[in-house]
């Protein structure tokens, strides 16, 4: 800190920004020297108003009514849709504070006028102003009175490697899921230190957290169901035992809490917990971060970084709401108004034309069987490089500008001229990530970059892949469904001339997935063999592709009714570097019990010592023995419970459940009979057991006896996993068993494609029938 | 915003659908080849999406041909090569 | 006043300018309307405004192509405009309203498929939507002064006021409701 006759200087990084009662707004500094100060900054804010001149009259009349300190004038401002200037009021409020009420009531008498820039996340306006996001690194000058005289950030939000900030991290994690059980103990992590502070007796127990909150002063609490249990309880325990409890910084404030939610995304039910925010210090719930196992708190602060999100924020909000952010962030800077409602419906057009837009990705069937030789080529965030290499956005589709061009199949023109707001937003993050990726793969392993960088790909990865579906979202304000249309129809064409380039180049394309493709060519081995096809893709498309791996062999399942049916995107194969690569197999599902997967993934990493499809059938002796170690182990009940758990995520609530007998219903019963209920998006646990009703939900209490456990259950699944590995080198399901239990041996194994010889088609042609 | 109209794939459900009537009716050999034939269509299912076609059921009936005329091309390959073993494997009917 | 319809409408709804017909019904009548879609663009051109994901052209294909092998042209008559929220279905219908008087004749016919779907959403404030509503009245009028109209409209569920507000507005509107009848017995009885 630098204390100059005017005040002071810091270098350093800012944590959160809040709006306050009487000075604009709070910053939260960690200086470069340690210090954590709090500073304050005026910070009126401006929202804007369309409407005929007697309505913009009546709410100027209505304004000056107001007690607050405010002023209004008349302006242009942009309007992306109408893709003009408009006349508009300016409304700048002074206390920050005091804009969202007045826009409320606002919005409440004047129904009829439209609003902008009216419900725009602070932090959002105070990047636009100055530059400055979560965990920037920047310069202030403040005065005596701790007011904020000038701010420059000294970073960017597309630094690969921005100077990290010093933040000091208390972990608390209770020691069972308390929907599950009664936690006993809390385990904390700061520094070096770790402990373990048993909950009982609770005076004690508060006491010592309250004295580690005061002298460990951590910026950053980080737990695991602190938002939905842990930190209420703690509140609970600092009332009744009269222990003051710092968990803000911030004088005067309590903790702000939001409501749990349950919503659907991408056909899933999500469950997601009540969320408790933190003033002055930031409470991150490892359980209730969106994808906390994917990205971690690296990744956070990523997205924290690039969306301009509170940190608290978008640990918990749903990528969605980070591409909104970032959309009216470039908005903001393009001095585009931001709608409060999107109005912007679909243009309308022939009935014919549904045909061709109302259309996803193309999914193929693949070529059923086993193979080598196969490479497979990706296109690199396939549907964010098209928005970007063809600047789709609301405002670009259906130009009207004489340079505008058609796109293919949709009837619809697009202006690749004038860069568009939402190819604008994706740019940079589509590049940095690409920049992340090429560090990952060059950086050795033991390097602790590569993991960072790994989380912060992963943190990238769900902002983009949600990028698209945005554009279609109803209330995305951005949003359009002729953008989206376009989007998936550029990428059909896309998918289509990598498919022609690969028959050109004498490929074999065994499979096709939206952004995949996976060739096939006798002799090709090494990454060089496949350079000439990405650059001719590359080159047809415009857009970047890379090869994801050559595989020593794979295999394309066929559907479990049908042996005849191929079904995309079920798979599993061996690149040549060992890694094992599945799709849509027992392994991958989360429902699966971990003794079924683990011992696919044994079978597979035997698997992996055949160099070629060919050499697989010479592992069957061992594949055979490990099948029966395993399933013998399953059998004599001697593995640990958990390996025997099924883990289910719930789709209703136990009223909606049709069939009662179902095992999850079955499960949610005896969960309801003791008080425990859980709710759609949330996970129920149980193991099969013997008798009736078949199932013992895992959150039960007492102890569970081993012998109840039916496992003539767990041998079907056992089977029937092992078969689907099988079932490419040409075993029956039956067939299989035989072998397995030594009662006959399949005497040729057919190896190679299934031909379309369907068995039962010989039958069916049979003597008996013919004429 | 949900989709409009039905995936390819529940279009494809629905026209097999359609002829369960059919298919109940016959004995039962002919209903696995009934069954077969909508395999075969099933199969270029991603071909008949991009086709845009208003009624996708004619596209699907030229999948099985297609499906069948390869199976035509391969028995008589097959037939080619037993009839003259001396004959190179490139030797392809013209159709 | 209200009518009754049978199964199989499409024959017997006679359209014309002036009037403001409804149709209520479960799925706001889905089959019925796209069967009265194919119907209109057999002879002439037919807007379409979609509420809910409701216009199937599949099924309206298969409709058109009982009466005639061209039905790309039939299709090519159908303008179709979707919308996902109450703000878009004003949005859409501010649109159309003021197309309709500059349109050179016959103006096409006005289908709207189930126009509260979106309505019925609580995530928008009640008074908001009688708002909105209420401005898609009076586009209704100035529409169907120039074309056919008919609107088609859902049931309110039993526990919810808001949509049964919202219904009886829109029936208060209309000129001419129409009320399915309970459906039938299936046609032909099996006997396993």
């Amino acid at each position: 800190m630098m204390d100059g006759a005017a005040g002071s200087s810091f270098l350093g990084w800012v944590m959160d920004v809040f709006e306050t009662a009487r000075q604009g707004v709070v910053l939260w500094f960690l200086s470069e020297d340690g210090t954590r100060c709090r500073l304050t900054q005026p910070f009126p804010v401006t929202f804007y108003a369309a409407a005929d001149p007697a309505r913009l009259q009546a709410l100027q009349h209505e304004l000056a009514q107001q007690p607050i300190k405010l002023c209004t004038y008349e302006t242009q401002r942009r309007d992306l849709f109408i893709n003009a200037e408009i006349p508009v009021l300016a409304i700048e409020v002074e206390q920050t504070i005091q804009q969202p009420l007045l826009f409320q009531r606002l919005s409440q008498a004047f129904p009829d006028i439209t609003f902008y820039d009216a419900d725009i996340q602070l932090s959002l306006r105070y990047q636009a102003r100055t530059g400055v996001f979560p965990l920037a690194y920047c310069r202030i000058n403040a005065d005596a009175n701790h007011v904020v005289q000038s701010i420059q950030p000294l970073d960017t939000p597309w630094e690969l490697d921005p100077p990290p900030p010093p933040l000091r991290i208390l972990s608390l994690e209770p020691d069972v899921n308390p929907v599950h059980s009664e936690p006993t103990e809390l385990l904390i992590r700061y520094e070096k230190h770790t402990g373990r502070i048993p909950l009982q007796p609770e005076r004690p127990f508060i006491i010592n957290i309250a004295s580690i909150l005061q002298t460990y002063d951590p910026d950053i609490l980080l737990t695991n169901w602190g938002d939905t249990w842990l930190i209420d309880h703690l509140l609970k325990l600092s009332k009744k035992w009269k222990i003051p409890l710092p968990l803000n910084r911030e004088p005067g404030r309590g903790v702000a809490r939001r409501g749990e939610k349950v919503y659907f995304s991408y056909g899933q039910v999500i469950h997601r917990g009540q969320q408790v925010h933190l003033f002055g210090r930031l409470h991150i719930d490892r359980c209730n971060a969106m994808l906390w196992g994917d990205y971690g708190l690296d990744g956070v602060f990523e997205l924290g970084r690039v969306t301009g999100l509170p940190l608290q924020m978008s640990a918990r909000v749903s990528p969605g709401s980070g591409i909104s952010a970032m959309q009216m962030t470039t908005a903001l800077h393009m001095g585009v108004l931001v709608p409060w409602h999107k109005q912007q419906a679909e243009d309308p057009r022939s009935a014919l034309s549904l045909f061709y837009g109302d259309q996803g990705g193309l999914v193929y069937q693949p070529t059923i069987g086993l193979h080598s030789h196969v490479g497979e080529i990706d296109f690199i965030s396939m549907y964010p490089s098209v928005v970007v290499h063809f600047n789709i956005s609301s405002e670009t589709v259906g130009s009207r500008s004489p340079q505008a061009e058609l796109i293919p199949e949709l009837g619809m023109t697009i202006d690749r001229t004038t860069p568009g707001l939402v190819p604008l937003t994706l740019q940079p993050l589509l590049r940095k990530r690409i920049a992340f990726k090429e560090q990952i793969l060059t950086l050795p392993e033991w390097d602790p970059l590569k993991k960072r960088y790994k989380m912060c790909a992963s943190a990238h990865k769900w902002l983009l892949v949600t990028c698209f579906g945005y554009l279609g979202y109803k209330n995305a304000r951005f949003g359009r469904i002729e953008a989206h249309q376009a989007v998936t129809a550029y990428g059909r064409e896309m998918l289509l001339a990598a498919k022609d380039v690969a028959e050109d180049l004498g490929f074999e394309v065994l499979h096709m997935y939206v952004d995949g493709l996976w060739v096939r060519k006798p002799g090709l081995k090494t990454v060089h063999d496949f350079q000439p096809i990405l650059y001719e893709v590359s080159a047809k498309t415009g857009l970047p592709i890379s090869l994801d791996g050559i595989f020593r062999w794979v295999a394309f399942l066929p559907s479990r009714r049908d042996e005849c049916i191929p079904v995309p995107n079920r798979y599993f194969g061996v690149f040549q570097d060992g890694t094992i690569k599945i799709r849509g197999i027992e392994a991958r599902r989360c429902d699966t019990p971990a003794c079924i997967s683990g011992m696919q993934m044994e079978v597979l990493k035997l698997m992996t010592k055949a160099a070629s499809a060919e050499e697989l059938p010479g592992l069957l002796p061992q594949i055979r023995a490990l099948l029966l170690k395993r399933l013998s182990l399953i059998q004599q009940r001697v593995l640990p419970l958990e390996e025997y758990l099924v883990t289910l995520k719930l789709s209703r609530t136990l009223e909606e459940y049709k069939a009662p007998n179902t095992p999850t219903a079955a499960a949610l019963a005896q969960l309801q009979a003791i008080g425990k209920s859980l709710r759609p998006g949330q996970r129920v646990r149980f193991l099969f057991t013997l008798g009736n009703p078949g199932v013992h939900a895992w959150d039960l209490p007492g102890m569970f006896d081993p012998q109840r456990l039916d496992v003539q259950r767990y041998k079907i699944l056992f089977l029937r996993a092992a078969f689907t590995l099988l079932q490419p080198m040409g075993f029956s399901e039956t067939g299989l068993e035989d072998w397995l239990f030594g009662r006959e041996r399949p005497s040729e194994l057919p190896i190679d494609t299934f031909r379309r010889v369907g068995q039962h088609l010989l039958p069916a042609f049979g003597l008996q029938e013919s004429v | 915003m949900g989709r409009t109209l039905p995936s390819i794939a529940q279009v494809f459900l629905g026209e097999q659908e359609a002829f369960s009537r059919f298919r109940r009716a016959l004995r039962r050999s002919d209903q696995l080849v009934v069954d077969d034939l909508f395999a075969s269509a099933q199969k270029h299912l991603a071909a008949t999406a991009y086709a845009a076609h208003a009624l996708p059921f004619e596209t699907f009936l030229l999948a099985m041909l297609l499906e069948e005329h390869k199976e035509t091309m391969r028995l008589r390959q097959l037939i080619e090569e037993m009839l003259s073993p001396t004959a190179s494997p490139s030797t392809q009917e013209q159709t | 006043m209200m009518n009754a319809i049978a199964n199989s409408p499409g024959d017997t709804l006679e359209l014309a300018s002036g009037q403001i017909l409804a149709i209520l019904a479960p799925h706001a009548g889905r089959s019925l309307m796209l069967e009265t879609a194919a119907r209109f663009a057999l002879r002439g051109p037919v807007r379409v405004l979609d509420g809910s994901n409701h216009f199937n052209a599949y099924i309206v294909a298969r409709s058109i192509r009982r009466f005639t092998a061209d039905i790309d042209s039939a299709l090519a008559r159908i303008s179709l405009a979707r919308a996902f929220t109450c703000y878009q279905m004003e949005a859409l219908l501010a649109a159309a309203a003021l197309l309709v008087q500059h349109q050179p004749a016959p103006a096409p016919a006005t289908l709207i498929f189930d126009l509260l779907a979106t309505f019925y959403d609580e995530n928008v404030h009640l008074v908001e939507r009688q708002r909105l509503l209420l401005l898609c009245q009076r586009y209704f009028r100035a529409i169907s002064a120039h074309s056919p109209l008919l609107i088609s409209l859902r049931p309110a569920s039993a526990d919810r006021p808001d949509q049964q507000t919202l219904l009886d507005e829109m029936l208060a509107f209309a000129d001419d409701i129409w009320q399915a009848e309970a459906p039938a017995a299936p046609a032909i009885p099996r006997l396993f």
